[in-house]
């Protein structure tokens, strides 16, 4: 009874996993390089990457919201571990850390506009993209990056056993994630928000500062994916971060989580992200054009938007 | 009795008139005789691409939602008339029209998606953004396409050499609004944004007043990107990117609001007008154009920000009262 | 037949029954008075004759034609108008074009004809002596009296054949209030159809030619109005007694033990000066008509309005800035809409129950199973709350079982002062009864407690005294034997209390 249940909770995350693999399988058949195992190493790592930065997408669609800084978040990050120090390994050690702080501290800054001042996640993040590509295009004059150093190298682009040191991280964040939504305080409260922000006030929780948590962990994720990236490609580069964020948003959408705020599961996100970079791959094989790939992003979201919906309207 | 016209001082555009003329006497310092028809025309010329995503963006902000799709709306438009477009007068009319008809499609399925499933409009305008903005990419896969240059003439002529058509366009959008603002359906908009509930006890039909709104920023959105196309004499598939935000930025610079119910386009044409001449002072100013980004961004962010702080402490001196 | 007719109206809400086979007649020229308690079905009777809420079932007839309205428009096409308790003012537009909101008429440019608008307005403004209102005016400048007064005039400037003035002097001063009466009889003159709701008796009796009384969803008289005596229909109105499911009073207050005091309380115009003391083991009731200031006194006890004033608990004068500051104060609400306010609808029992004790079933950084689950079984089992599991999603719970979840959910944070906001609304016969008795259990735990009720009779029943709210102030106290539906009724209509001796109850 209790195992039926549990099964029916998360058929939509099972689902998720089922769609990544079957689209994997249909498309191993029809190329056969497509199942190599360093073929399914290149899928992880490169869903690990968009996996990282959905982490904050996640707990900010859960909201209700929206993160659209993520892109140049992401960059910002990368910008900060390499060309803002030499290229000393030993200066990491500060700026790492100094990277976390400003990710956290803008993520905060959204959020804190979101939550207190009642500007538009949509129109706030937006903003904060724009603010801080033009940072970065301003201060770089346009000129490229510099090499990442050998730790970020390492951890990008080497493996423990055979594992991608990327999925090791990947994997040790996801258990993190999923502790904070189901195992403390903070997810229940998020979800209590994302469903019924009065109802949580009602409840004695402090709405505002949760949200403004959310939005700072999303920023802090996107940082650490910006860095991630960096190690995994070698160096910066001007709007390396763009195709994440969109990216980042449809996983969470095919993960299961409502679009609408109030229900999801950081597992169905990883999902989410696989099935997105298989899909990419397809695309890719089969020759298909950008358009085709951004597009189907909207449609994701549209199609998962209307799920969610019709969900909801079976409930009440 | 003598009734009070809605004055100067209570009008939602008056910030962003004062900001007008503080910007344009800084620019005629700085710049002494540019002040021409020639420079108005120019002018108008530069901003009329944009004034026609803010006009569009501004009708669904007075209703209350909110509409990204306008950049795909741009995209595609620009994309299809610059390779569909032919060098004759019969295509030149119908691939207009059917451009514009496709922002109008797009606008009524967006609409009828939000009020009939109840959904936030950023989410679904954010996916149909996407949608329509790859299909730019499957019509035109890079900048290009094979514009007519009778097209990019007719839409650059200045009549008598002097008046721009753009200069003629702004004007003909203004006298329109100031006609549509007095209609049922103009004063629905308002309704519908102050007070949804309100508006339907009064038998007002929400439905199509939200069908109306998006309809209108999807054809607006149509028309910028067709004189995108005009203008730069080419087409893109991403043309419509960064109009967004600018389009958000001149319509709150103008005095809408993100919550509905407050604002115009008088405002926003004001509000377009002074994003360009601040951009410009900023060029004259020497500021190099990689910093025109981070500009965009903080105006974005400062005009909102002034826009919703300025909305709640008001509420409080409501409250306080 | 009468000439309007409303016949067999039925209604249902999720839990509720709003209207039960309802009906309604009038002729021209008649004003009748639609008396009845809080929930007694007429605004559910209103909004469905004015197109807002499709009825289940039923007819309505005018002039013998039968009526069909299925939205708003509709009705209003069909010349029937009503002055809004809540108003349907659009606060941003002028007078004169809120005046002919939806109605507009246009020019050949299809333009609304501003000058003829405002001319219009002025004229109808004249013809109703009320040009001290100046067409060009926003709305959101006016005060809400002036409001009021221009909901009033926009229902007469429909036209209507059939009015409905729905508590429409409960915000007017009594020269607008003898203004508005004086119209309505100018209106009946001329033969128009008129329904008035009020709770003032005062005034239905100089107004009024009948008077219907609803009860529990479905009219229960029809009188004359020199047929009806003013005890007659207050007794009408409360019905004879159903009964039997209050549990025996008993005093349980600790008279030096007070626990929550409220010095000169006040918040905008929703509360003036309000004093109240409440103490450990009491049932304070609070009572009035409904929107005096009840619901904004509660709210101002949970940190969730702004106001001036003290409030003290347990002797210390706290800031109740926001809700978690009046939880640490271990108070716990019952708030007023519970799917709205109370419970997540789209989450589990489980999840609700413990949203507002996070804390309590917390180890350290994480969530305890275990803790959760014995705090989640104990709620259930002290509340009898029917769900499959506490897996169950509450938004698929009967009434009665979300209001106990809402109980449930306020219980687990172990409260000292519990704020009940209408506990029993929507919920049925035998779940009330258990609530009537917990209630008193909690009282009897030395806990304090303040009830709202819409219901007078609950209020008489379950609590030890009743105080009275009436324009945002507590217009009385009534202790002991003084607290009678009759006398709680008095308070509310401004008249004094008095001592019963015969006492029908």
């Amino acid at each position: 009874m209790d195992r039926k249940r549990a099964l029916k909770k998360h058929q939509s995350v099972i689902f998720c996993y089922l769609i990544a693999f079957l689209l994997f399988a249909a498309f191993s058949i029809y190329t056969p390089g497509f199942a190599s195992v360093s073929h399914i190493r290149t899928i992880f790592i490169e869903s690990a990457l968009i996996g990282v930065v959905a982490i904050g997408q996640t707990l900010v669609i859960i909201t209700g919201g929206i993160d659209l800084s993520v892109a140049w978040m992401m960059t910002l990050a990368a910008y900060m571990v390499t060309n803002m120090i030499d290229s000393n390994p030993g200066s990491l050690v500060w700026a790492v850390p100094f990277m976390m702080v400003v990710t956290f501290a803008l993520g905060a800054l959204n959020g804190f506009c979101i939550a207190y001042l009642r500007v538009p996640a949509i129109v706030m993040t937006l903003g904060m993209n724009i603010i801080l590509q033009g940072a970065l295009v301003g201060i770089t004059q346009g000129r490229p990056g510099q090499a990442a150093s050998d730790p970020l190298i390492f951890i990008g682009q080497r493996s423990l056993f055979g594992i991608p040191w990327l999925v090791i991280i990947w994997i040790v964040l996801t258990v993190v994630v999923t502790l904070m939504l189901f195992k403390m305080k903070f997810g229940r409260k998020l979800f209590a928000i994302g469903n019924n922000a009065v109802v949580a006030n009602y409840s004695g929780i402090r709405v505002g500062r949760t949200v403004v948590l959310a939005y700072a962990i999303s920023g802090l994720a996107a940082g650490l994916a910006g860095m991630l990236m960096v190690g995994k490609v070698g160096s910066y580069y001007l709007a390396m971060g763009d195709t994440y964020q969109f990216q980042s948003i449809a996983a969470v959408a095919i993960g299961g989580t409502s679009l609408l705020g109030g229900n999801g599961n950081y597992l169905g996100t990883v999902a989410g992200s696989l099935t997105i970079t298989i899909l990419l791959g397809i695309l890719v094989a089969l020759n298909l054009p950008w358009g085709v790939q951004k597009m189907a992003y909207g449609l994701i979201v549209l199609v998962s938007v209307i799920i969610s919906v019709r969900r909801s309207q079976k409930v009440s | 009795m003598k009734i009070k016209e809605r004055g100067f001082f209570k009008s939602p555009a008056k910030v962003s008139i004062l900001l007008f003329i503080v910007v344009e006497l800084i620019t005629f310092a700085l710049q002494p005789n540019v002040l021409s028809m020639s420079w108005i025309s120019l002018k108008a010329e530069s901003a009329i691409t944009l004034m026609f995503a803010a006009i569009g963006e501004t009708f669904v902000l007075l209703i209350g939602g909110i509409d990204l799709s306008i950049a795909g709306v741009i995209s595609i438009s620009s994309s299809f008339a610059a390779v569909y477009m032919k060098d004759n007068l019969f295509s030149m009319i119908v691939i207009s029209l059917l451009t514009i008809l496709i922002g109008i499609v797009i606008g009524l399925f967006n609409g009828f998606v939000i009020q009939k499933f109840r959904v936030q409009p950023f989410i679904v305008t954010f996916a149909t953004w996407y949608i329509f903005g790859g299909i730019a990419y499957l019509v035109l896969p890079k900048d290009g396409g094979d514009v007519p240059q009778r097209f990019v003439k007719a839409l650059t002529w200045r009549i008598g050499g002097k008046f721009s058509v753009a200069l003629v366009i702004i004007i003909v959008c203004l006298l329109l609004w100031v006609w549509l603002k007095k209609t049922r359906i103009g004063i629905s908009l308002f309704a519908v944004g102050n007070n949804a509930h309100a508006a339907s006890l009064n038998g007002i039909n929400v439905m199509r007043t939200t069908l109306f709104a998006y309809a209108a920023s999807g054809m607006f959105a149509a028309l910028c990107g067709l004189y995108r196309v005009a203008v730069t004499a080419t087409g893109s598939p991403t043309a419509g990117e960064s109009f967004f935000n600018q389009a958000i930025s001149a319509a709150v610079i103008g005095g809408t609001l993100l919550t509905g119910g407050i604002g115009g386009q008088l405002g926003t044409i004001i509000g377009v007008l002074v994003f360009k001449a601040i951009t410009d002072l900023l060029v004259f100013a020497g500021a190099s154009s990689y910093w025109s980004t981070l500009f965009q961004g903080a105006l974005l962010v400062i005009a909102v920000l002034f826009s919703t702080v300025s909305e709640i402490l008001r509420e409080r001196k409501g409250l306080a009262e | 037949m009468p000439d309007f007719v409303m016949k067999n109206i039925c209604k249902s809400f999720p839990g509720v029954k709003a209207l039960d086979n309802a009906n309604f007649n009038a002729n021209r020229g008649d004003i009748v008075a639609l008396l009845g308690e809080n929930g007694a079905g007429k605004s559910t009777l209103i909004k469905v004759l004015c197109g807002e809420h499709k009825p289940d079932s039923g007819e309505i007839f005018f002039e013998g034609r039968k009526l069909s309205i299925h939205s708003t428009r509709d009705a209003i096409e069909q010349k029937i108008c009503a002055v809004y308790q809540e108003l349907s003012l659009v606060p941003e537009l002028t007078i004169a074009e809120n005046m002919f909101l939806g109605f507009y008429e246009v020019d050949g440019l299809r333009r609304v004809n501003y000058r003829k608008l405002e001319e219009r307005t002025a004229e109808l403004f004249k013809k109703y002596d009320a040009d001290y209102l100046n067409p060009g005016m926003k709305v959101k400048e006016l005060s809400l009296a002036q409001k009021q007064v221009l909901e009033i005039l926009k229902a007469l400037n429909r036209d209507g054949d059939i009015i409905v003035f729905d508590e429409a002097t409960s915000a007017l001063s009594d020269k607008n209030a003898r203004w508005l009466m004086n119209i309505i009889r100018r209106l009946a003159e001329e033969g128009k159809v008129i329904i008035f709701i009020s709770h003032r008796l005062d005034e239905i009796r100089s107004l009024c030619s009948r008077v219907i009384v609803y009860r529990a969803g479905t009219d229960v008289a029809d009188l004359k109005i020199e047929e009806a005596d003013s005890d007659q229909l207050v007794a009408l109105m409360l019905g004879r007694e159903i009964g039997g499911y209050y549990p025996e009073k008993e005093n349980f207050v600790r008279e030096d033990e007070v626990l929550v005091s409220l010095k000169n309380v006040c918040s905008g115009h929703a509360l003036r000066n309000v004093n109240l003391d409440l103490r450990a083991g009491e049932i304070l009731g609070v009572g009035g008509l409904a929107g005096q200031g009840q619901s904004e006194l509660f709210k101002c006890l949970f940190g969730l309005l702004p106001y001036s004033g003290e409030i003290a608990i347990k002797g210390k004068v706290i800031r109740m800035n926001n809700t978690a500051t009046a939880m640490k104060q271990s108070i716990a609400l019952i708030p007023e809409e519970r799917g709205l306010q109370g419970v997540v609808l789209k989450q589990s029992v489980r999840e609700n129950i413990v949203l507002a004790s996070l804390d309590k079933i917390a180890n350290g950084l994480f969530l305890s199973k275990a803790k959760e689950s014995a705090v989640v079984d104990e709620s259930m089992k002290a509340l009898s709350v029917k769900a499959e599991s506490p897996e169950t999603l509450v938004g698929t719970l009967s009434g009665g079982n979300q209001q106990k979840v809402v109980l449930a959910k306020a219980l687990a944070t172990e409260p000292d002062i519990i704020l009940m906001y209408d506990i029993t609304r929507g919920v049925d016969v035998g779940t009330k009864k258990e609530m009537f008795n917990m209630t008193k259990q909690y009282a009897k735990e030395g806990k304090a407690i303040l009830f709202y009720s819409t219901d007078s009779e609950e209020l008489v029943n379950v609590c030890g005294s009743v105080v009275v709210m009436n324009g945002g102030m507590i217009a009385g106290r009534l202790d002991g034997d003084m607290s009678t539906r009759e006398n709680i009724i008095r308070l509310s209509v401004g008249e004094d209390a008095k001592e019963e001796n015969d006492d029908e109850n």
